[in-house]
């Protein structure tokens, strides 16, 4: 379990030293933020065919309400919790490689449900908005985070068990 | 163990986590008290430049001696910073540590959760300490910079510390806290796992349900 946070912090420290980077910012990030915000109005038009979205804002052109995609918005940061945690498990590289595939997939699906889930939010109620958004959200997301990883680590116990798995890891 | 485990304790931390947000919330001033505390000691320990530190609902106020030029009603005037940091901004992981604990029925949830409780606060304070630091060593213009005489090295540290423990920490330890604290439950998910792959197996080897 020591191993596992060790290496976990330390992945997860230098992860997000490298997202922080503007080059990574400019070349990732950024634009990986602005195509979220069109699909997130790609799914809001299918109930509001109002809504535009340009740079990283998501826009109601008929009651001029927005929201903007910022740092902590984009599923970045629960991503790389997420890798951090699947790269710090004992794993084979194939599974882990799996793991961070559909592990972003899953996040980030749930990412653009909260962000979708919000804007309509924001319209309806802006007090209601602002707990959802900086509490209620920022711990789904995270419970997310968790969820998918034990259910991969649970798949990895099945499919590819090492003799370190669970004593190095998970025993107490 | 089955998959249904892991659904079950999804929906049950949702239900604890929408149960308790508004309570939490509610007494966020009181549960602010020693994370703000321990914020404004560090700081004023660490510092020259900070003259203290107040409370205020569930926002944490630093006043410093760094002076900043401000538009006044009659021309520019020299005021002191006093950056304000929100409790709640970081403070809502013991809300998640708690609701994780209830869902998953763990072993003495109740001193676990104030254990928990207690470890979370340096995280809630670092967060604090570092928007007050952001506030005022990055955001605070030419006469803050100008005051401070921070290098380039200690603004990005600033920098970094600031959007670690906003993103990172402040979401991140109420999880590492919960996994600390259930061990046993990661364990036997693990061994039911590679059991049920390995019939032969189970036959062989002891299980203990953790249902």
């Amino acid at each position: 379990m020591k191993r596992f946070f060790l290496i976990f912090l330390t992945v997860q420290a230098v992860l997000f030293g490298i997202e922080m980077l503007n080059p990574v910012q400019t070349a990732v990030v950024h634009p990986w933020t602005g195509w979220l915000a069109k699909a997130s109005a790609a799914i809001v038009h299918l109930i509001d065919p109002s809504v535009i979205s340009y740079d990283r804002v998501l826009q109601s052109a008929k009651t001029g309400f927005g929201v903007s995609i910022e740092a902590g918005c984009n599923g970045v940061e629960a991503t790389i919790v997420l890798v951090a945690a699947m790269l710090a498990f004992p794993s084979s590289w194939k599974m882990k490689a799996w793991g961070i595939g559909l592990g972003f997939i899953a996040v980030q699906a749930v990412n653009l449900l909260r962000i979708v889930s919000l804007f309509f939010l924001g319209q309806w109620n802006f007090k209601v908005f602002e707990f959802a958004h900086l509490y209620m959200w920022q711990a789904l997301i995270m419970l997310d985070v968790l969820v998918v990883w034990l259910l991969w680590m649970r798949y990895v116990a099945k499919r590819d068990p090492q003799p370190a798995g669970p004593g190095a890891a998970a025993a107490p | 163990m089955r998959n249904t485990l892991i659904g079950r304790f999804l929906l049950l931390s949702i239900l604890w986590l929408a149960l308790l947000l508004p309570l939490w919330y509610w007494a966020a001033r009181w549960l602010a008290m020693p994370s703000i505390w321990l914020a404004g000691t560090v700081m004023k320990m660490m510092f020259a430049w900070v003259d203290g530190w107040a409370q205020e609902g569930v926002n944490a106020v630093l006043h410093t001696l760094v002076q900043v030029r401000m538009p006044g009603a009659q021309g520019d005037v020299l005021g002191e910073l006093a950056p304000e940091a929100s409790y709640p901004t970081y403070g809502y992981g013991l809300v998640l540590l708690w609701a994780m604990l209830l869902a998953s029925r763990t072993e003495r949830w109740w001193l676990k959760g104030l254990i928990g409780s207690l470890l979370l606060i340096p995280a809630q304070a670092w967060g604090i300490s570092f928007q007050w630091l952001r506030d005022v060593v990055l955001m605070s213009g030419t006469y803050g910079a100008a005051y401070l005489k921070w290098s380039p090295l200690a603004q990005n540290a600033v920098a970094y510390g600031y959007q670690f423990g906003f993103l990172m920490l402040t979401p991140v330890a109420p999880i590492l806290l919960w996994l600390a604290f259930n061990k046993r439950f990661v364990a036997a998910l693990w061994l039911e796992a590679a059991l049920e792959a390995k019939p032969e197996a189970r036959a062989q080897a002891p299980t203990r349900s953790v249902d």
